[in-house]
């Protein structure tokens, strides 16, 4: 016979099953962006959790961040140093990547780390903005694609040859946005850091449309959250059916996030509460009453000529 | 609340029910509804196939687990309330994608009030607190439930 605790866990895991039959055989992108990275408890967090989804017959892909935080001195030409910048940013985030496959092989699952060179994969746009990270102005998903079809979890470092042949560090969430569009993912999941602040920022935990989220990126375009803010409309501008905004990861965070009624998470979805209730206006287009949007019933206003 | 309360005693408050699809899921609320209220003739024969017509303008999932289906019945005379919460999760084509376990179901005569379509707008604005889903999710008795909704 089990113990209370033993069946405890069983039950947790047979809870989970309704959840995990939405998801096996789709894809998942996860992005773990910001400073998240460079801890090693987050990484473990998020490997075991990415491990569990594999195993369980989900399809993730892991983009991570790590963007070291390096100033340049004044160069003396134009130019100077970035060589040496390349090079340091290039280590930096191989030694994620490599520690993130690591980590997922100790948890018994295949994964292959990958940066936008391989297969020419990712192309960088070029740096818009200074102080800032080019994005990814073109993605040929076909080696991700390769390594889910072989049933590898693919883990996509941000760095890209540029027009030039360099290579560049990009905004891991765009990126990740970008693959969750071409793979066709059903989600896309992004993680930020304690810096982030989602909710700080102003955006609320639980389910959310496009106009809300607008709405925020005009008066916060310069906040830490802004990056995942876009990353998340893109996605859903171009197919993905939700996306979950995670404010830090924490061991359990992303299960807790797609397996079971609802995380601590925003979810940005392409068909929200306020699109159920105009279906229901249609529904009762002859009726003598309407639906507003803010949840009350009104008699319609007839004008008589 | 106090009007989704009152259309919904905890005879019509259904917790932990076996099913494993929407269209279980309607059959079961019809049957319950004909049961419950003596329904005879043709009313009770509609309500599963009105309640699925429903469903094809949209899905009637608001996400994080929860549903309000409805659905205009001919020649019903009154509003009819059904409160589910199922034993397992069920698909229903939800926006985040994830299985709903909670669902309002509401019945209403064909030419719908305001009164009626209050009771959906109330059951919506019910669902989108999230205490208010916990509460009903960990809700051991349907008078536990009723509690909820009048004190919502």
């Amino acid at each position: 016979m089990s113990t209370p605790q033993a069946a405890q866990r069983a039950q947790s895991l047979a809870d989970s099953l309704p959840y995990v039959r939405s998801l096996h055989g789709h894809t998942v992108v996860v992005v773990c962006g910001g400073r998240s990275s460079f801890d090693p408890s987050v990484r473990r967090a998020l490997a075991q959790d990415v491990a569990m989804l594999a195993l369980m017959g989900v399809k993730p892909v892991l983009v991570h961040g790590g963007m070291p935080d390096i100033k340049l001195a004044q160069p003396r030409r134009p130019g100077d140093g970035q060589e040496a910048l390349r090079q340091v940013t290039r280590a930096a985030l191989a030694e994620i990547n490599f520690e993130l496959v690591r980590l997922l092989d100790q948890q018994g699952v295949k994964a292959v780390g990958t940066s936008g060179r391989d297969g020419h994969a990712v192309t960088a746009g070029a740096v818009r903005q200074a102080g800032r990270v080019a994005e990814a102005a073109a993605l040929d998903p076909s080696l991700p694609a390769l390594l889910q079809a072989n049933g590898l979890v693919p883990v996509v470092m941000p760095l890209a040859p540029d027009a030039d042949g360099h290579d560049q560090p990009l905004a891991p969430e765009q990126l990740g946005s970008l693959l969750a569009q071409r793979l066709s993912a059903v989600k896309l999941v992004l993680i930020g850091d304690d810096r982030t602040g989602l909710h700080r920022a102003g955006i609320e935990a639980g389910i959310t449309g496009r106009p809300a989220l607008e709405a925020w990126l005009r008066t916060q375009a310069q906040s830490e959250a802004a990056d995942m803010v876009r990353a998340a409309l893109g996605a859903i501008d171009h197919g993905v059916a939700a996306v979950h905004l995670v404010g830090a990861m924490q061991p359990g965070e992303l299960l807790t996030e797609l397996l079971t009624e609802e995380g601590r998470g925003t979810v940005l979805c392409r068909r929200t509460g306020s699109q159920v209730l105009a279906d229901s206006g249609r529904y009762f287009r002859d009726c003598d009453s309407v639906i507003r949007p803010d949840f009350s019933a009104a008699r319609k206003c007839v004008v008589r000529f | 609340m106090q009007a989704l309360a009152r259309m919904c005693p905890i005879e019509d408050i259904l917790l932990d029910i076996d099913i494993q699809s929407r269209s279980q899921l309607f059959d079961r609320t019809a049957q319950h509804i004909r049961e419950r209220h003596g329904l005879g003739g043709h009313v009770p024969d509609q309500l599963a196939a009105r309640l699925a017509e429903r469903e094809k303008l949209g899905s009637t999932a608001l996400g994080q687990g929860v549903a309000i289906p409805h659905a205009r019945i001919t020649d019903l005379q009154q509003a009819f309330a059904v409160f589910v919460r199922t034993a397992h999760p069920i698909p229903f084509d939800a926006p985040d994608g994830k299985p709903v376990s909670l669902l309002f179901i509401l019945l209403v005569p064909e030419q719908a009030t305001q009164e009626h379509l209050q009771l959906l707008a109330d059951a919506a604005r019910l669902f989108c607190e999230r205490s208010h889903r916990e509460q009903l999710r960990a809700a051991p008795t349907p008078l536990d439930v009723r509690r909820v909704l009048l004190d919502a």
